[in-house]
């Protein structure tokens, strides 16, 4: 059963308002008022100047533990929302496996589930690593740069913020284990195939619960046995609305960090239970949900469970 | 076990078909000026390239009948599209019969194919799987390193399952050196010339051994998997297939 190991997250000490945004992300005022309000966001994090590599090695920096059990790292996953973010054949993935003595590992990206790619990289890992020896581990990382205007908004949805994560997988273990993973994937909401982008937003909430419905029948557990859900960042009353829908309270949903990095692409989930942890919100034995909605011309969500 | 059953090649002499779409030419043109300009490079103007989308749809079309659902799909890539930020995989799923989990895995070079079809292994619940290797060969902007570009745009599916004409076994993606394969890759494919070459053995049936093996030149990576012809049986299925007799 694929366990999390360790996770470690960098967030950028620049948080930048909104209102210093709006001429970038092209909102107007009204706009934003509508983002700090309604969907309660409020700041975003950026590293002006770091590369795509330099976010990546922040994150996986504050590993500690990766230096004495780097010879176990079989595999180096870089989960990615967008599938191009550097000028092929540029490689920062590589030369971060190279920088950190990695270079021995099998190293790729996993793209287009968006930003629900981070869940899909924990379970490629988990599976990759069963022919493995039983302490083999996997590298999963996550970040960003928000360099082109579909990587710093979501139309009347969310802002994109840099940062990364970085989470040692095992196939098995005793730490947050995978208890069920659920996909929803729709590419019927591709731009190929529908310029009806309001019926996204109408089936949006509808097809995240079905996700997590699954992933929660997977488990074996109910919905009410969930006891804290780490949601993708994206905003504050889409997950109020779904609360309302599925019956689970919403204080029980860790949206503290949405106004504070809004939407860290595929490092949410990571950031969420770098907090989580922090405040002791995690006891052991726990069930507890992810959950990430990708939408990337084409969407994605999807939900895991774990044990902690 | 992981069991080749048929496989589709083909070239693409024809731009992306989305090219001519308006919105098209203004939002490639941001997205790659975006990405290079941290760089410093600049982009050359967009003259074709194709769609990884519009690619597999082809193959996919071309491979799967409709009363075959595939339960997984992984796209292998190294050269990005002319719709580079797009969930293409996503679009994939709603093309492809079965709606299969589908995604993409690339940064890799030529040991992109390879790990998808360990991908494949490592996914012995999802009884169909469908790998796609895909390169196309215009790239809007000069080499910022040295790699390999293909000479033109070109396609495979294998189609893979519990069962099939070819067993496929020992894939192995490691970095070192390159190990001998049987077979001679596609000239001007370095990204699925070795794929071509394998789906080009499926029209002779004798059994016998094929080593599939490639070596990335810029990534060290050197990459093999034994593919296994098996003979046909007279009922239609083949020899070497395992059947469940109701023992457990």
């Amino acid at each position: 059963m694929t366990a999390l190991e360790a996770v470690a997250t960098y967030l950028p000490q620049r948080r930048v308002p909104l209102e210093e945004l709006a001429g970038e992300l092209d909102l107007t005022p009204m706009q934003v008022r509508l983002f700090r309000r309604f969907h309660k966001l409020s700041d975003v994090c950026r590293a002006p100047g770091a590369a795509p590599l330099d976010l990546l090695l922040a994150a996986v920096s504050k590993l500690d533990d990766l230096p004495a059990v780097r010879h176990r790292v079989r595999y180096v996953l870089w989960a990615r929302t967008f599938p191009v973010v550097v000028p092929y054949p540029l490689n920062p993935l590589d030369t971060m496996c190279r920088l950190l003595g990695l270079d021995q590992a099998v190293a790729f990206t996993v793209t287009h589930h968006a930003c629900a790619t981070g869940l899909l990289a924990i379970d490629v890992a988990g599976r990759l690593l069963a022919g493995s020896p039983p302490d083999a581990l996997a590298l999963v990382v996550a970040g960003e740069k928000a360099f082109t205007h579909d990587a710093r908004v979501v139309p009347e949805t969310s802002v994109f913020g840099e940062g990364a994560s970085a989470c040692l997988v095992r196939h098995d273990g005793p730490r947050d284990r995978l208890l069920a993973y659920a996909v929803n994937q729709r590419g019927d909401f591709d731009d190929e195939v529908t310029t009806d982008t309001g019926r996204f937003q109408e089936e949006y909430q509808a097809s995240l619960m079905a996700a997590i419905r699954a992933a929660v029948d997977r488990a074996g557990v109910a919905i009410d046995d969930i006891a804290l859900v780490l949601p993708h960042n994206v905003n504050v009353v889409a997950w109020q609305r779904l609360c309302r829908r599925i019956g689970y309270p919403v204080d029980r949903v860790l949206l503290d960090n949405v106004p504070l990095t809004a939407h860290v692409f595929c490092a949410d989930a990571f950031v969420n239970y770098q907090t989580a942890r922090a405040r002791g919100l995690l006891r052991p034995g726990d069930r507890y949900l992810v959950a990430a909605a990708g939408a990337g011309r084409g969407a994605t969500f999807s939900a895991m469970v774990f044990a902690h | 076990m992981l069991w080749l059953a048929r496989a589709t090649r083909r070239v693409f002499d024809e731009p992306a078909a989305r090219s001519a779409h308006p919105s098209h030419g203004p939002h490639f043109a941001g997205y790659l000026a975006d990405l290079l300009e941290p760089y410093g490079l600049a982009p050359r103007p967009p003259a074709g390239g194709q769609s990884y989308g519009e690619m597999a749809a082809a193959l996919i079309a071309d491979l799967v009948r409709p009363d075959e659902p595939v339960d997984l799909l992984v796209l292998a890539f190294a050269v990005p599209d002319v719709r580079p930020g797009r969930a293409t995989a996503t679009y994939l799923s709603h093309v492809c019969p079965g709606a299969p989990l589908a995604f993409a895995v690339c940064d890799q070079g030529v040991a992109a194919g390879f790990t998808a079809l360990r991908i494949a292994e490592a996914y012995p619940d999802r009884r169909r799987s469908l790998v796609v290797v895909v390169e196309q060969a215009t790239l809007h902007y000069d080499l910022p390193a040295p790699a390999p570009l293909p000479a033109r745009h070109a396609g495979v599916a294998l189609l893979c399952g519990d069962s099939g004409v070819a067993r496929v076994s020992s894939v192995v993606v490691r970095r070192g050196e390159p190990v001998a394969g049987d077979l001679r890759p596609a000239a001007g494919q370095p990204y699925t010339g070795v794929w071509w070459a394998l789906a080009g053995e499926l029209a002779d049936p004798t059994p016998r051994r094929v080593v599939v093996a490639d070596h990335d030149p810029v990534l060290g990576y050197a990459c093999s998997s034994t593919v296994d012809f098996v003979a046909p049986r007279r009922n239609g299925g083949v020899t070497g297939v395992r059947v469940g007799l109701g023992a457990a």
